[in-house]
């Protein structure tokens, strides 16, 4: 499996344009400690989150919709049963936070590690 | 919003605002059916008078005719094309920017300093309407009115040269929240007589790059840091960063998912630095002609 990522920026030039980082100082500390960080391919931001971040913006769209919150365990758990939604036909009863994730997020690798 | 297209045995996902792109395969490489972007060289009349211009364009040089454009018909959409050659100053520009923006073409275009500066008010239309996406602009001064006014727009990217821009060049674009292309130096055109009058100049500049990447990197200079290939080999910036990093940002080699066409000679190839006598006469169809450049690469 093979993900290249090219981070807010297009092709202006006469060759590929290889895009290294998109950060400003603090994400930047955080992803050169953190080792990864993830961009949502779907969110219109150009933002990139911490997975406990991205976690958290995933449980917060299934609790808007379960009109519920949803707890701290559930959170950092295996996932969390939705049995009152509001939306009949939105048929989520389990959540599986990985799989979620690797749907909806490319994690982007720190760019300087000692080599 | 992101388009997302199959091509080849990839998915790939574009950001039509910032130009984030995503590439995906499940396979162990990446092989693509139709060029991801398309580098289109519309000219070489510029009155610019750089003195390492690859193309070795000058005032009275030749024009494309944009009107009459073969392959138009065959490019896919989302396929982003970077127009270069002194685009803003070329009569059919508009026209032609219509057409790919009519077939949903990502149009990118790169201008000289001194030609934003003069036409800043029809870049900005042409950026407002969604005419072009990414702009490039070549850098010759990073003045602090340049870089005020690089400022307003999101989507531009200031490229600079290895070799040809300073130390001081850099210092003055640094924390400045511009995203920065750093080129390879092309030893073509007038590229190849500037090396070598000013050979010490240029290893300088090139040197003080190669020392100090990791600590502009580290540090932070620049939002964005980018790098073509030529720049990644002159400045081995493999060695910069982790190897995870590098097979997640490494676009890939030339001639495996851009092509060049050459819309005043008519001709294509894999690449800008692609030697003129070396270029072939372009064809109706895009999938032909990438075909063929990914063959002379394989």
């Amino acid at each position: 499996m093979i993900d290249r990522i090219r981070p807010f920026v297009f092709e202006t030039n006469s060759s590929l344009t290889n895009a290294l980082i998109l950060f400003d100082k603090d994400t930047y500390k955080k992803w050169k400690e953190d080792t990864d960080l993830y961009i949502n391919i779907w969110d219109e931001s150009s933002k990139v989150y911490t997975k406990e971040e991205a976690i958290a913006s995933i449980m917060g769209f299934y609790a808007e919709l379960a009109e519920d919150d949803i707890s701290e365990s559930e959170l950092k758990g295996e996932g969390f049963r939705n049995s009152d939604s509001l939306y009949e036909d939105y048929e989520v009863e389990t959540l599986d936070l990985e799989e979620e994730i690797g749907q909806k997020y490319i994690v982007l690798s720190a760019c300087k590690e000692d080599r | 919003m992101m388009y997302k297209y199959k091509n080849g045995n990839c998915n790939v996902f574009i950001d039509p605002d910032d130009g984030t792109r995503i590439i995906h395969t499940d396979d162990d490489c990446v092989d693509l059916q139709f060029p991801l972007n398309v580098d289109v060289s519309i000219g070489r009349r510029c009155d610019g008078g750089c003195k390492f211009c690859y193309e070795g364009a000058t005032p009275d040089g030749p024009e494309a005719n944009l009107e009459d454009v073969p392959f138009l018909d065959s490019l896919r959409p989302y396929t982003e094309a970077s127009i270069n050659g002194n685009s803003v100053d070329h009569p059919q520009l508009i026209p032609f920017l219509e057409k790919l923006k009519e077939k949903k073409i990502i149009a990118n275009m790169t201008v000289n300093q001194i030609h934003f500066e003069r036409k800043e008010a029809l870049i900005a239309d042409l950026l407002n309407t969604g005419l072009v996406h990414g702009f490039g602009v070549s850098l010759r001064n990073p003045t602090p009115e340049f870089i005020e006014r690089a400022q307003k727009y999101p989507t531009l990217v200031v490229h600079t040269i290895a070799g040809v821009h300073s130390k001081a060049d850099y210092e003055a674009l640094k924390d400045k929240g511009l995203k920065v292309l750093i080129l390879g130096y092309k030893d073509k055109g007038r590229g190849h007589t500037y090396l070598a009058d000013e050979k010490a100049t240029i290893d300088a500049n090139r040197d003080y790059l190669k020392r100090e990447i990791k600590t502009i990197l580290e540090n932070n200079w620049y939002p964005v840091v980018a790098f073509d290939n030529l720049a990644l080999e002159q400045l081995d910036i493999k060695h910069v960063i982790s190897e995870k990093a590098w097979e997640q940002f490494y676009q890939g080699d030339e001639g495996t998912a851009s092509m060049f066409i050459d819309l005043t000679d008519r001709t294509f190839g894999v690449s800008s630095l692609m030697p003129r006598e070396e270029m072939l006469p372009i064809t109706n169809s895009i999938d032909e002609m990438f075909a063929t450049v990914k063959k002379i690469v394989a």
